[in-house]
């Protein structure tokens, strides 16, 4: 008997001492992508004059990302096929959830099977982690300002003052307004300059029934974990809930007059679902608007495509755009939620390193037109509102009205970025769960923001 | 005196080793080294996309860290209730069952299986019905309604509620598995049993406390081991659910240690985190084995 302890002890020895040697000899793939790149960078321009003359060698090009083939990624796919026919693309679909992201970086730490891809989550720390391949010298030799041709906010998408990305798409949070609710109530559409004063009475006077009948005049996206934040969208920030150097989190009082404003639409207009009542329905904001359980969600651009989904959403009314509403309180501040989304990436164990930066390059620049018209904005500033109103619009005039969608667009309003990082996810997950205790009516207000900014800044030192 | 060793035995243990050798190559590369490689990153610091290289030590700050962190001292509280509310009622529920279906219910088969069916059908439809069940429209709030209830909460938005939800399913769901367990174990009890307690002059109650409750206690203690057990492992309703939610009301550690690890990237946190679940676990277990000898009968 204890000499098959002893085996089995040897046996298991043996396997440490393996998976201990493993760690030793793993070169860290973010050393070993910029040092690849250094190295590949001289040598594409020589390769690329000579590619010029060559024959393409026909290869697969593998593609992930979160956008449903058919929504996007197929039309894009078809229009670079004709400009490269060597190339066949495959495209991996992702899932928005953790389960996806993981298959995500299995593959990335593998290398096989990944070219390019488009992150559902964690942009940054890909980066972090090696799983990106750094495009600074690509962008740099080939002349691209990716500031002037996305926005000021590209810098948010960099990491360590060095590019990993390009993210492609604008993620306006807008609100989706039916505008047959209004019409049938005498109400005019929301313009441009509207105020959370405006919000509270729309949303009271398009709101009815009462129970499990009742139809309400606005919904928040419940999913997105701080329905409570989302009326002060227009004149709130996240970088301002944060110090500059994002070590702690700062009181600011619009949080607590955002939250004043859900609760009075929660408890005593009912002119919003309850967090209590989102949490057990599990509501969606296509399905809120869609079969007309709420006459306003405020929700992101990518609504559009379950909007434009007739077969699987029938519906026969019209829907208008408006920004999020300013405050009275704050006129100073102003801004357009705007987030930059739909990073594509490279991955740092591609062996097709120059074709994978042709295509990120003429996908955000002249490529994207496919996912427009299935609700994505580009991120690049050469696609002019018109534009991109006609690919979203075209076909669909009697349920989308394309007068407020052209003034959201053109909106000259200072953008309102989110922080990326998983220490602010987590401090912002403190926050929102003491909120909501408050909005369950557990604590009061001003204990959940004293409590949740506590604990968010325990999270953001350690 | 150390017995020789022959050629022969050394053979023989050879070739017996190299018919178990791939099962066990399995059981230690896929459960001894990943449990071992746990510990190790336990004391750690090492999200799982950076290289093991990156690994560094941090002694015991994962573990003296959880015990100020609210949401894992939340799971620990919710899991405790969970356990502690769930198994006796499944338990008592199913004994309850199986003695009357045991001696009065003709069609014991039927019976077994249509309470065993909840068991098998998979935790995702489970919960899907529940939460249908449970919704403003649903089942449970129109009966509640109907019977002149008013102010029916919203179950899964409530924090006083949530977590009751959670244990009402796993009832349903585990008490077809116990009420099976049981079933086997009352008809091992020998009938003369009760034939000398009916003739002794006891009633039916004192006949379950002095024969049945004794003679089924081997399998109610197999059945209180695992059913804690399983009840400190539960992830799925809540993650389909609740997602810990409303508030921390409904966090449990299985379910704090995958967000953790895969949404915050601390792997060696979470590691430390299912090692202390292995303790209370652990701990549990032992304390039932100590108490097994005295009222499990030999």
């Amino acid at each position: 008997m204890k000499r098959e302890i002893r085996i089995l002890a040897l046996a298991l020895a043996a396997m440490l001492i393996l998976v201990a040697c493993s760690s030793a000899q793993d070169p860290a793939p973010a050393a070993s992508a910029s040092s690849d790149l250094q190295s590949q960078a001289p040598q594409a321009q020589a390769s690329e004059s000579q590619a010029l003359d060559a024959e393409p060698e026909p290869f697969t090009m593998y593609w992930w990302g979160g956008v449903p083939y058919e929504m996007g990624p197929q039309q894009v796919i078809e229009a670079y096929t004709k400009i490269h026919p060597n190339i066949t693309f495959e495209y991996v679909k992702l899932g928005w959830d953790d389960a996806s992201n993981i298959k995500l970086d299995t593959a990335l730490m593998s290398g096989e099977g990944i070219d390019v891809y488009m992150p559902t989550r964690g942009y940054l720390e890909k980066a972090e982690k090696g799983l990106a391949m750094e495009l600074t010298a690509f962008i740099e030799r080939d002349g691209v300002d990716l500031i002037a041709d996305i926005g000021e906010d590209m810098t948010t998408y960099m990491f360590n003052d060095k590019y990993y990305n390009i993210p492609t798409s604008r993620s306006p949070c807008i609100y989706f307004i039916n505008m047959d609710k209004l019409e049938a109530a005498g109400l005019e559409m929301p313009d441009s300059s509207w105020t959370t004063d405006d919000l509270l009475n729309l949303s009271k006077a398009l709101s009815s029934g009462e129970g499990a009948s009742r139809s309400y005049g606005a919904f928040f996206t419940y999913n997105w974990g701080n329905m409570w934040l989302q009326p002060s969208a227009g004149f709130l920030s996240q970088f301002e809930m944060f110090s500059n150097d994002v070590s702690e989190m700062i009181l600011d009082p619009r949080l607590k007059e955002s939250a004043e404003i859900f609760a009075q639409m929660q408890d005593i207009d009912k002119s919003t679902p309850s967090y209590a009542e989102c949490a057990a329905e599990n509501y969606d904001p296509a399905q809120m608007i869609l079969t007309e359980k709420a006459a306003m969600v405020y929700s992101g651009t990518y609504l559009l495509r379950d909007i434009k989904n007739l077969e699987a959403y029938p519906h026969e009314f019209k829907t208008g755009f408006a920004l999020p509403p300013l405050s009275l309180k704050y006129p100073e501040k102003e801004y357009a939620v705007s987030s930059l989304e739909d990073p594509i990436m490279i991955s740092p164990r591609t062996a097709h390193v120059e074709e994978s930066w042709e295509f990120v390059k003429w996908f955000y620049k002249e490529g994207f037109d496919g996912f427009i018209k299935y609700g994505r904005v580009p991120s690049y500033v050469g696609y002019t509102a018109e534009m991109v109103s006609d690919l979203l619009v075209s076909g669909y005039e009697n349920i989308l009205d394309k007068d407020s969608f052209i003034e959201v667009y053109n909106s000259a309003r200072p953008l309102s970025s989110s922080l990326q990082g998983v220490e602010v996810s987590i401090a912002m997950t403190a926050l929102n769960q003491q909120v909501e205790l408050a909005m369950l009516g557990s604590q009061s207000i001003d204990e959940a923001l004293e409590k949740g900014l506590s604990e968010g800044g325990k999270a953001l030192k350690e | 005196m150390h017995k020789a060793i022959k050629w022969s035995d050394i053979k023989r243990q050879l070739i017996a080793y190299t018919f178990i050798l791939p099962n066990l190559m399995g059981v230690i590369l896929f459960t001894l080294a990943p449990v071992a490689f746990s510990l190790v990153i336990s004391f750690s610091s090492w999200d799982y996309v950076s290289p093991l290289s990156q690994i560094s030590f941090t002694g015991l700050d994962n573990y003296m860290r959880m015990w100020t962190d609210n949401w894992f001292l939340a799971s620990v509280r919710n899991n405790l209730i969970y356990a502690l509310a769930t198994v006796p009622s499944a338990m008592a529920l199913a004994l309850a069952f199986a003695c009357i279906v045991e001696r009065f219910c003709k069609g014991k088969s039927v019976i077994r299986l249509l309470l065993y069916s909840t068991n098998i059908i998979s935790t995702v439809v489970a919960a899907y019905v529940w939460q249908m069940m449970l919704s403003q429209k649903g089942l449970i709030p129109s009966l509640l309604s109907g019977m002149g209830i008013k102010g029916v909460p919203f179950f899964l938005g409530d924090t006083k509620w949530a977590l009751w939800v959670l244990i009402a399913m796993a009832v349903w769901t585990n008490l077809g598995y116990i009420f099976v367990l049981y079933m086997a174990g009352l008809q091992n009890v020998p009938e003369e049993l009760y034939d000398a307690c009916t003739v002794d002059g006891c009633g039916e109650f004192q006949r379950f406390i002095h024969i049945t409750v004794p003679m089924i206690a081997p399998t109610t203690f197999f059945i209180l081991v695992t059913q804690i057990i399983f009840s400190f492992r539960v992830f799925t309703p809540v993650q389909l659910l609740t997602h810990g939610g409303p508030g921390s009301s409904t966090y449990m550690l299985a379910y704090y240690v995958y967000v953790s690890a895969f949404q915050y990237y601390e792997m060696g946190y979470s590691a430390s985190i299912t090692w202390v679940l292995f303790a209370f676990i652990f701990i549990f277990t032992m304390l039932q084995w100590k108490m097994q000898d005295k009222w499990v009968a030999s």
